[in-house]
């Protein structure tokens, strides 16, 4: 009798966990916005405690959308991409992966250059410091946060329970993997502190006191490094990257301050501990410049008619 | 098979014996390799790397780096080119010892140089110079290495090129070293891109390190600096390697459109610190190196 009620229980259990997954795994096969023609949509992870994003990547992608003014919707989702990432987008139906090819795919499509003001070597300096930091700075602060100490980052993501525990198991065993693969993930944790201080130096230095990386206007490496330092400024509450940079380098958390208010003066409602957050998943960025762009191909198309 | 089975079946017992003992002389061996230290002559770092390549005095970029950038501080080393069998305690092969401390890879190498040599070759450019050096050296060595990477070990074998041949190694050590470049770099994300991105992608970082270079002699103007080590050796790989590599094809088209500054880099960087880089190379396997 016994037996038969634990296996009844096993199999209510497994039945469960399977429909559990089956409709995880639905939702996400799923489209769920439906939006006019050339309206980005930008799939991401969802909102962070204390910044717009808990991943440096996303933060990137919207900033570069709000930066140019691209039409947007946000989905929240958490739909992963044809590469296993996130964020990733979708145009007119084509599927783009790697925050860096959105923001390639975007240029070409709206014909926009973000660099134009900027002289080649300038141009070149703007793409060294982007792969400093998403290619070198990014695995340093990944292994501080999912070290030995994960205070920080359990106040960080969004989850509770059962659900925090396995994203923090889960992303433990990812990133030290990627971390071995990468190499950097083969060195001591002061061998990697090391290669952290250099790097946020290095980028401190070249600010220097102008307002924005390349000078006194945003260029699109300030996309990239907006999102890294946000993570560090915002993200990562008494770890050693926070202290560093509070403490050595306040050029960059002036430079964060400038970029949040210029491109986020509606931050708060898209802090989830902010008291005027607001879920903005489906609603449409740069609405105007979508219909502004319908417009002109209607205003176009008239022009031909022969009245 | 069934006689396979059988014999397996029959001899179980000294099947497992001799595995256990095969495993552990094998174990023993290797570790007595690092129990019999060599003598080294004091106060001369000796750079640990595997041996000269075909055309260039390493096809690993970090040793060519490591040995180009003890050329250019003038620190007395000298080679031993053990590390296929004698790698680091990082599990790689360009490492360093000197007076018995052991430093693996190639940045921490140069910065453990510079603090036991009183060396810094960057310290007359400005802060934002560095800074800007330091950005290149990672775009190098942390993205462009991967492209490369994946070309020689895995796109190159698609398009029937004999890297085993290029090489010099076994064609089992060419597929075993593809299959680690592939699950290595789909870690590190540059694994992930089809092809033809990371063909983009690679362009785009030869084009920025055109761009930064311009018309200046090196990196940062008439003077080396420490990055321009990590540049040369990275550059080096395509622009000596076989015409036969993809990326040497798409190197050499980067050139000859309006790139070519790079190609003059790399010949003057080859004349300043490689003036016995025929000595250090084997032509195509064709000789020993004598250096």
């Amino acid at each position: 009798m016994l037996l038969q009620v634990l296996v009844a229980g096993f199999v209510i259990l497994v039945t469960g966990i399977l429909c559990k997954i089956g409709h995880f795994l639905y939702k996400r096969s799923v489209r769920r916005h439906d939006v006019p023609p050339e309206v980005v949509i930008l799939y991401q992870i969802g909102r962070g405690h204390h910044a717009p994003s808990v991943s440096p990547f996303p933060l990137k992608l919207e900033t570069f959308l709000r930066m140019t003014k691209t039409p947007y919707v946000n989905d929240h989702s958490g739909k992963f991409s044809s590469k296993r990432k996130t964020p990733w987008m979708e145009y007119d139906g084509k599927s783009i992966a790697d925050s860096q090819f959105c923001v390639d795919f975007i240029k070409k499509k709206r014909n926009i250059d973000l660099n134009d003001h900027l002289p080649p070597s300038q141009k070149a300096v703007g793409r060294a410091f982007q792969k400093l930091t998403e290619e070198n700075l990014y695995w340093t602060m990944c292994l501080e946060m999912f070290g030995d100490d994960l205070t920080t980052v359990r106040k960080v993501i969004p989850y509770t329970g059962l659900k925090l525990w396995l994203t923090i198991w889960l992303l433990r065993r990812v990133i030290r993997q990627e971390t071995w693969g990468h190499g950097i993930g083969r060195h001591t944790p002061d061998e990697v502190w090391s290669i952290a201080t250099a790097d946020l130096t290095a980028i401190s230095d070249f600010l220097g006191d102008k307002d924005f990386f390349m000078g006194s206007e945003p260029s699109e490496v300030d996309c990239a490094l907006f999102g890294m330092l946000v993570m560090i400024v915002f993200n990562m509450p008494s770890s050693r990257h926070e202290k560093y940079v509070k403490e050595n380098l306040p050029n960059l958390v002036g430079y964060c301050e400038r970029m949040k208010n210029r491109f986020w003066p509606d931050w708060d409602e898209h802090v989830l501990s902010s008291p005027t957050y607001q879920n903005d998943d489906g609603k449409v960025y740069f609405q105007e410049n979508c219909e502004a762009d319908v417009k002109k191909s209607t205003d176009h198309k008239d022009s031909n008619h022969v009245y | 098979m069934d006689s396979i089975r059988d014999f397996v079946k029959t001899y179980s017992r000294e099947i497992c014996i001799s595995a256990a003992v095969g495993v552990a002389l094998v174990t023993i061996i290797k570790r007595r390799k690092k129990w019999i230290k060599k003598v080294y002559p004091a106060n001369t770092v000796v750079h640990h790397q595997i041996g000269r390549g075909p055309h260039t005095p390493s096809i690993t970029p970090f040793a060519l780096k490591l040995e180009t950038y003890l050329r250019m501080a003038k620190i007395p080393y000298m080679n031993e080119h053990d590390s296929i069998t004698n790698k680091s305690s990082k599990g790689k092969m360009t490492w360093i010892e000197y007076n018995g401390e052991e430093v693996a890879d190639s940045e921490f190498c140069i910065q453990y140089v510079n603090r036991k040599f009183n060396v810094d070759l960057d310290k007359d450019f400005s802060e934002e110079d560095q800074a800007a050096a330091r950005a290149i050296q990672r775009m190098v060595d942390e993205h462009l290495y991967w492209t490369i990477g994946l070309y020689w070990f895995v796109y190159d074998l698609q398009h029937g090129v004999d890297i085993a041949t290029l090489l010099n190694v076994p064609w089992l050590v060419v597929r075993l070293a593809g299959n680690m470049i592939k699950k290595q770099s789909y870690n590190q994300g540059v694994g992930r891109h089809s092809e033809a991105e990371v063909q983009h992608v690679m362009e785009e970082d030869l084009q920025a390190l055109s761009k930064f270079l311009g018309k200046k002699k090196f990196l940062l103007g008439e003077r080396t600096c420490s990055a321009d080590c990590a540049v040369f050796g990275m550059l080096a790989q395509i622009h000596w390697h076989s015409p036969d590599s993809e990326s040497v094809k798409i190197y050499k088209s980067l050139l000859v459109v309006e790139y070519s500054n790079l190609g003059d880099y790399c010949e003057r960087m080859k004349e300043e610190f490689w003036p016995d880089w025929d000595d250090c190379i084997t032509h195509g396997w064709t000789r020993k190196a004598t250096k």
